[in-house]
């Protein structure tokens, strides 16, 4: 029993199956923080993970590829930062529009730059391979499940720490957060809003631009039409978790890929898989009712 | 003056818009390698040039403008209903259940079955709803979180009324195919066109009357303007803000429903063609004006038509009107007028 809930396998698929979502997450948490509402992540993720398997196609090579995942998703989140900011449109609507212009533009260029509709395998897509970690990979257990997996997952633990100094232990995240709490006061003090949250809106989609290449370049070496399939919007659920703080975003998001890993045993021992595939977004739902009470009792116990 | 003015810019605001999406369309169908020209002749033929085009832009036009119809009343009152689509599969699924199961004539089992859809996708609504008026939780967030499980509970819950076993292949997963009795009635058979427009249509002109003439829809309306006026007015927010936010997750239902009685004939869990988001998008390009939303809805049936035509007869992929109406909405929030005139006053030297 223990084995089929903690053992190696599980807890290493558990941080495969994590780092998408982690990217997205990270990137995303600084939008969150800046107080704007970003649903269009899932757009970011699939312009990059389109994008990081072309490059990686055309150049055969993963890190070109990730470069061109990056670009895109930087991009489709300027796009977004100058309707949303610049044009002041609705952050809603102009979400909702990109995520479907993602899901169209992946697939119409799947079409009509490779010919392909559906699923696109070709050996010219390189992947980044697997990283042994000299030492670590000789302690059992452990070394079963940090060691072997790609650079992606590696960087995308490094970068819960990296945030977290970002947003919480440098000027730069103090304004950001201050921008996000009240943008006028911040204003007031000489922050320019505008950039901090032209800033964060970019963050996320250079981060999301790593989580969509995961997808794509990060092992499988293919690209399926609608490859980001709600990963965006589990990231959204993450952030609203851990209400951007880096450190709690990332244990939401080690949650659901937990849950995620888990799905093979809970269906072993009888547990449906759509009632596995859902529990994140519940659980999001039950954590948002928790906070929200706790916060109505905390207010109440400050008022008498 | 001012009301003709502010529909004169609204009328630039969509032609530039429309401008701008035919301009990236035409570009992406030159990159593919095809003839824009073509492409658009055989969309227009596919969406009016003849009697099947015409059954086809029905059959396509009818759930998107019962769903717009519920993004409506939504967000005419500022609720975000995000869970439109969550709420279709629900009354898709009961409805579904309802027309297979319960025997008898269809002017029983049909307003039963569409009345079942129309509560399952009112319960759906309930939860979201009242995390946002007893702890102040944001809906969109719920609904949208709400609609993954949508998909995932209805599936589960097609498997167990079937018996079905967890390694059934997906595509297998459905209800069982109601009978004739149950079905709508085709319009212009043998096409999928059913009875089930002239009851979105009935629908628009219920909402709008509702909006026009009555006390209710004026206190709704205030509701989404200003709801601390509206609350100062004596207008009681919880029970409305209850009561708009089930009535919108019952009209997304009712849009379920009449899918499943009408063109598909059991459930399955991909039944659905993004129409939950294509409502919401409507209403919003309608600036949430029912009667608006009804004919933006019905053009939308007839690209999508067009769409399905244009991809058969030439190479050029359909989900590039996909991608072309998200343009679309992403351009209509821009305000064009005052783009220009921000830059005029730029050229003349700003101060900042």
């Amino acid at each position: 029993m223990m084995e089929l809930f903690f053992g190696p396998l599980v807890m290493a698929s558990t941080l495969r199956l994590m780092t998408p979502v982690l990217f997205v997450a990270m990137g995303g948490a600084f939008g969150h923080k800046a107080n704007v509402l970003n649903i269009g992540l899932e757009s970011f993720m699939a312009f990059s993970a389109f994008f990081s398997m072309y490059g990686s196609y055309l150049f055969e090579n993963a890190w070109i590829g990730l470069v061109f995942g990056m670009i895109s998703a930087a991009l489709a989140s300027c796009v977004f930062a100058v309707f949303v900011l610049y044009f002041k449109s609705n952050a809603v609507v102009v979400g909702i529009a990109l995520n479907l212009a993602g899901w169209g533009a992946t697939t119409f260029l799947l079409d009509a730059l490779l010919h392909t509709r559906g699923v696109f395998i070709d050996e010219r897509i390189k992947s980044f391979s697997s990283i042994d970690i000299p030492v670590i990979q000789n302690i059992p257990y452990i070394g079963e499940i940090v060691s072997g997996h790609n650079v992606l997952v590696y960087m995308g633990i490094l970068l819960v720490a990296v945030a977290y100094i970002v947003m919480y232990r440098t000027p730069f995240g103090l304004r950001l957060r201050g921008v996000g709490i009240k943008s006028v006061a911040a204003q007031t003090v000489g922050v320019n809003s505008f950039k901090y949250q032209v800033a964060a809106i970019m963050i996320s989609g250079i981060f999301s631009g790593f989580g969509g290449a995961y997808l794509t370049i990060g092992g499988s070496s293919m690209f399926t039409e609608n490859i980001s399939a709600g990963k965006g919007f589990l990231a959204l659920a993450a952030i609203m978790v851990g209400d951007g703080n880096p450190l709690k975003t990332a244990l939401a998001c080690l949650a659901f890929g937990y849950t995620q890993a888990l799905s093979v045993t809970l269906q072993s021992i009888g547990l449906p898989s759509q009632v596995v595939i859902s529990v994140p977004y519940l659980i999001t739902i039950v954590i948002m009712f928790v906070s929200a009470v706790v916060v109505k009792y905390r207010y109440r116990l400050a008022k008498q | 003056m001012k009301k003709g003015r502010s529909i004169a810019d609204a009328v630039l605001n969509y032609l530039i818009s429309i401008v701008l999406a035919i301009l990236v369309a035409s570009i992406l169908i030159i990159i593919q390698g095809s003839n824009p020209l073509e492409a658009f002749k055989e969309m227009v033929l596919g969406a009016v040039g003849s009697k099947s085009a015409i059954a086809s832009s029905i059959r396509w036009s009818t759930p998107v403008i019962i769903s717009a119809t519920a993004a409506v009343i939504a967000q005419k009152s500022g609720i975000n209903n995000l869970g439109i689509e969550g709420q279709i599969y629900f009354g898709a699924f009961t409805a579904a259940v309802v027309g297979a199961y319960v025997q008898g004539p269809g002017v029983i089992v049909i307003p039963l079955a569409v009345l079942a859809g129309a509560f399952a996708g009112l319960l759906y609504a309930v939860l979201p709803a009242v995390l946002k008026l007893y702890w102040n939780i944001d809906e969109m967030i719920t609904t949208l979180m709400l609609n993954y499980a949508a998909i995932q509970f209805t599936e589960y819950l097609t498997m167990m009324l079937m018996g079905l076993g967890s390694d059934t292949n997906p595509d297998m997963i459905a209800t069982p195919e109601i009978p004739e009795a149950a079905r709508l009635t085709q319009i212009m058979p043998p096409y999928q066109a059913s009875t089930a427009f002239f009851i979105g249509i009935v629908l628009v002109i219920l909402v709008f009357i509702l909006y026009r003439y009555t006390r209710i829809g004026y206190e709704w309306k205030m509701i989404g303007r200003n709801k601390d006026f509206a609350r100062y007015g004596g207008i009681r927010h919880f029970k409305n803000y209850l009561v708009i936010f089930l009535l919108s997750g019952a009209v997304a239902g009712v849009c379920g429903a009449l899918e499943i009685l009408g063109p598909h004939l059991r459930f399955r869990t991909n039944f659905s063609t993004n129409m939950g988001w294509d409502g919401i998008m409507v209403a919003l390009v309608a600036r949430n004006n029912p009667i608006a939303a009804g004919i933006v809805a019905i053009v939308w049936g007839m690209i999508k038509a067009g769409s399905l035509s244009m991809e058969r007869m030439t190479s050029v992929n359909r989900i590039l009107v996909t991608l072309v109406q998200a343009l679309f909405v992403l351009f209509i929030t821009l305000d064009f007028k005052s783009i220009f005139k921000k830059r005029s006053i730029g050229r003349k030297g700003r101060n900042r």
